[in-house]
């Protein structure tokens, strides 16, 4: 890949996509855009892994979909939290935040020979 | 839910599946739009705007491929295009699917049938409750030699009451009797049951009630009848119960109707009565003693019981008896306890099972008939694979839906082959000529669809397996390379090991087919004791009906020498006869303990009692050894005169000239006056056992079968006899009136039985592996076209060509057939129990089976060969 974007990990596309969602219901392109905008063009998500992403949530139950027009009165299909998809959200935030607490905890030793 | 929206999406992946794709692909297309709008907004070209979106989305198919696959139920879709492939190729190849189909329809039929039969017979647990621990019980006299005897009443008492093996233990006898006042007279079995019959085998009653202790007991006859004669006789009348039927013109109560699970002791048997309605005279000479063997018995072991302790058991008991009873019990020293299931089903159970084998190897045949095909067509399907294979399909993927193929064709011909096999089942059935015991459960049932469809599955693997790895293994290197595609030493020898294999299996087949029919052929030829040309037999139950009981002996000796005398007299006929039970048929046959009547003697013997009318000797052909022909009459002083076999007359009185001896007999002594030689009484393959003979008119007998002799045709005879027997009797029934030879085949139908499968099934081997080598030569005669071409072209002559091709052809067929003649002289030793008058290495059956599958493998090589030397070298030579 040309630029320094950074690849994501699996388990961290689905955490982010799960939390765009939690704003409004939204298209795979949107979804794609919202998550380069907001980590301020240092995550790029391509459409090979957003989409079987998607689906795979789908599949799970974590999201559903419906057919609606946008804006431009364009036919979309636009992705949306469920119930399940809430919980999971809350359940992977937890496990996201204590992993890389515990990854800064690591980096940030002041001991050893430095 | 997870599960719930998994099922939901598995199920639009497999029925919304167009629309599924068609949504994936314009929301994929939507996206690529928007991001050329989004980089058009940042100033590039609308060409680079459109380049640089496709680039970022890296591969479209790639992505719609893993979209299908994150949805799941990606591998039920590939099968599901897998198998309308595999149609689809089928239907592209007429002729090679007829082929394969035709040969699985009778490999898969063949075996399906033969699985049927044996789950019916052999598998099935038998109606009863707890029926594991149902055995039958035999006293045994191992001096002289019998495993499998009767008991007398006295006896089996005893052994009730003693034995702790068993829980009950059951007496019955079976004989047939009339039944009149349903229309014409017909003779029906009837058995007579002690107490504990019923309750031994939890039978429960469909209609009324069982036998009751009371019944036993009761002066009134009370009757269960069978399910088949309250249908047949009387009407399936619920009423039934209560009212009356007439046995030998005597009312019987019925007071229940059995189920038509109840089969024991036959499936025929149509009445049970209480045993105490046995009467004087039938099974012996006066009332039953304790020497008066004639009463069957079964038994329920005692909970953790096993067979074996059980007749250790008896055995010792035998020996108490021996002992108390030293007059009557002397040589019964030992006990046979069996399972019910085993002695119902008999010695059958070896030779279903060798059929079984047998169907299973012609369906390995099959596989390797198909297998070298699907090898010899993978080779021209290597260039449709090796495109596959350039265009990134996975190696196992193909293998995967080659095997689809192979499956899909096994399980078409498994469909066929069930439904060939639902007539295959009646074929064998009427072809057994009832001599498989269980038939009513033969059927195509749940358990018979499953191993056909597991057998189908199995099948398509085996075949397909091999020649599937062997085509995925073509690189699009080596398919490309342009001429055509290299053919493998190594594919040559694997079709022709697969060839070697049939012939091997086949060779084994027919050899077992050859035995088969070489014991047949001996026990045709034995010698039963009797002359069976222009005799006929009529056998039959003396009508009784309306006879008061002190006149019955009267009667039967007056209504039997009317008989005689109409049946002498007919035109044609040249001696006549008559014996109460007849040669190599079993119904009412009892045997007693004899005894010389001399103080200096211990000797005896256990012989078959028969009661003949002088003139039997000379009607059947029985040679009359020494001494004088039977007396009509005999001084009421002196003696009864009988007549000894053979090898009764050793038995008793060694190298002594037995003529003029007495023998000790139920009522005094009776005078030794002729031999007659031997003669085969329980089957021709079983040796003669010993009999005595009393002139018919000491004691009236129900049963008799006449025998007479004529001067032509005995079938032709029928009709006068049928006629001359109404004219004196116009209720009389007739069981059976068929000529001596008809007997004799009819004892052996169970060898003829399985003789007739055999050669069905060796030949339909032999047919197969003729198939395999005609298909193997003339693919390789295809191959070579070219190279004998070039011969013929270089001067080689045609016999040169069809030397070199047969001699291929025959080299296989050789090396099989020394393969598959060491083999069977290891197995063929599974046939000996079937096998009579021969040994399993028959050298002659050996030959002609050889000989014979030689013979077709030369025409089977013979046809490709010749093919070949007329191929013209032009021909050959032109390019492809």
């Amino acid at each position: 890949m040309a630029n320094d974007s950074t690849e994501l990990l699996q388990g961290t596309l689905e955490l982010l996509v799960l939390k765009t969602l939690t704003l409004e219901p939204m298209h795979g392109w949107g979804i794609s855009q919202r998550i380069r905008q907001m980590s301020r063009d240092v995550l790029q998500v391509t459409q090979g892994s957003l989409y079987p992403a998607l689906q795979r949530m789908k599949t799970k139950g974590l999201i559903r979909s419906e057919w609606r027009l946008t804006e431009n009165n364009r036919r979309a299909r636009y992705y949306m939290l469920t119930r399940a998809g809430e919980r999971a959200l809350a359940e992977e935030r937890r496990k996201w935040e204590r992993s890389s607490g515990a990854v800064n905890l690591v980096l940030a030793w002041a001991g050893g020979a430095e | 839910m997870s599960w719930a929206s998994k099922l939901r999406e598995l199920l639009r992946g497999i029925f919304f599946r167009t629309r599924e794709d068609a949504d994936r692909d314009d929301e994929l297309r939507m996206h690529l739009e928007l991001q050329v709008a989004e980089n058009e907004r940042a100033g590039m070209t609308p060409d680079e705007a459109r380049r640089q979106a496709a680039l970022s989305f890296g591969g479209i198919e790639r992505v719609r491929e893993e979209v299908r696959e994150a949805r799941g139920g990606a591998w039920l879709e590939d099968w599901a295009a897998d198998v309308r492939y595999a149609f689809r190729i089928l239907r592209t190849n007429p002729g090679f699917t007829a082929v394969a189909l035709l040969t699985l329809t009778l490999g898969i039929g063949a075996n399906t049938a033969m699985f049927s039969i044996v789950n019916g017979v052999l598998l099935k647990p038998l109606a009863y409750s707890e029926p594991d621990r149902l055995v039958r019980v035999y006293q045994a006299s191992p001096r002289d030699g019998v495993l499998e005897g009767r008991f007398s009443r006295q006896d089996l008492e005893d052994y009730a009451s003693r034995a702790r093996s068993f829980s009950a233990l059951a007496g019955f006898v079976s004989v047939s009797t009339i039944l009149n006042g349903q229309g014409d007279p017909v003779e029906i079995e009837y058995t007579h049951v002690t107490d504990e019959f019923f309750r031994l085998l939890g039978v429960k009653p469909l209609l009324g009630r069982l036998l009751l202790d009371e019944d036993h007991r009761a002066a009134a006859p009370n009757a269960l009848i069978s399910e088949s004669m309250w249908r047949s006789y009387l009407g399936a009348d619920a009423g039934i119960i209560g009212s009356r039927i007439l046995l030998r013109g005597e009312p019987y109560t019925v007071v229940g109707v059995l189920p038509a699970s109840m089969t024991h002791p036959t499936p025929e048997t149509a009445v049970w009565v209480p045993h105490s309605l046995v009467r004087p005279n039938v099974f012996s000479n006066g009332m039953p003693a304790r020497g008066d063997r004639y009463l069957m018995a079964i038994g329920r072991l005692a909970p953790g019981v096993e067979a074996e302790a059980a007749q250790l058991e008896l055995s010792r008991l035998a020996q108490e008896l021996a002992q108390t009873y030293p007059e009557t019990n002397d040589d019964w020293t030992a006990a046979t306890v069996v399972s019910l299931q085993s002695s119902i089903v008999g010695k059958v159970d070896n030779a279903l099972l060798v059929v079984l084998a047998v169907v299973g190897f012609i369906l390995l045949i099959g596989c390797a008939n198909l297998a070298n095909l699907l090898l010899a067509r993978g080779t021209a399907r290597r260039r449709e694979i090796a495109v596959r294979i350039a265009l990134g399909a996975a190696r196992s993927r193909i293998v995967r839906q080659l095997l689809t193929e192979s499956v899909v064709l096994a399980l078409l011909g498994g469909t066929f082959g069930l439904l060939l096999s639902y007539w295959g089942v009646q074929a064998v059935v009427a072809l057994s000529a009832d001599t498989l015991p269980r038939v009513e459960n033969i059927r195509v049932d749940g358990q018979v669809i499953a191993f056909t469809i597991a057998l189908s599955t199995l099948t398509g693997i085996l075949f397909g397996l091999i020649p599937a790895l062997r085509t995925a293994e073509s690189t699009p290197q080596n398919e490309f390379r342009g001429g055509r595609g290299v053919v493998g030493t190594e594919g040559h020898r694997l079709r022709n090991s697969l060839v070697i294999a049939e012939v091997a299996i086949a060779v084994m087949l027919v050899v077992g087919a050859g035995l088969m029919a070489r014991s047949f052929q001996m026990l045709r030829n034995v010698n039963a004791g009797f002359d069976p040309d222009r005799v006929l037999t009529v056998a039959m139950q003396l009508n009784l009906t309306g006879v008061p009981e002190q006149n019955i002996g009267e009667h039967l000796l007056r209504r039997r020498q009317e008989f005689m005398v109409a049946l002498r007299n007919l035109p044609g006929v040249t001696s006549a006869g008559a014996i109460n039970v007849f040669p190599l048929r079993q119904d009412g046959a009892f045997s007693t303990e004899y005894t010389p009547a001399r103080p200096d003697l211990q000797s005896r013997v256990n012989a078959n009692t028969r009661y003949v009318d002088p003139g039997y000797f000379r009607t059947m052909g029985i040679a009359l050894l020494s001494g004088d022909t039977m007396p009509r009459q005999w001084p009421n002083d002196s003696p009864v005169p009988v007549f000894l076999s053979q090898s009764a007359a050793r038995r008793l009185f060694a190298d002594e000239d037995p003529i003029g001896q007495r023998i000790r007999v139920q009522w005094g002594e009776a005078i030794v006056t002729g031999i007659v030689a031997d003669v085969r009484q329980i089957g021709i393959a079983q040796t003669p056992e010993p009999a005595v003979y009393f002139p018919h008119n000491i004691a009236p007998r129900l049963l008799a079968t006449f025998v007479v002799r004529t001067n032509g045709d005995p079938a032709a005879l029928v009709g006068p006899v049928r006629a001359a027997i109404r004219q004196i009797d116009p209720n009389q029934p007739i069981r059976s009136i068929v000529p001596l030879r008809t007997v004799m085949t009819e004892s052996i139908a169970e060898n003829r039985f399985f003789t007739v499968l055999f050669a069905v099934f060796g030949g339909l081997a032999l047919l197969l592996a003729a198939v395999g080598i005609y298909g193997v030569l003339a693919y390789t005669v295809r191959q070579r076209t070219q190279e004998i071409g070039v011969r013929m072209a270089m001067g080689a002559t045609t016999t040169d060509v069809l030397t070199m091709v047969g001699r291929a052809g025959m080299t296989l067929v050789g090396i099989g057939i020394f393969v598959g003649t060491l083999v069977s002289l290891a197995l063929t030793r599974v046939l000996s129990s079937q096998l009579y008058g021969i040994t399993a290495l028959d050298p002659i059956a050996y030959l002609a089976g050889l000989g014979f599958l030689t013979l077709v493998a030369l025409l089977a090589a013979y046809v490709p060969a010749f093919r070949a030397s007329r191929v013209p070298p032009m021909v050959a030579l032109r390019p492809e």
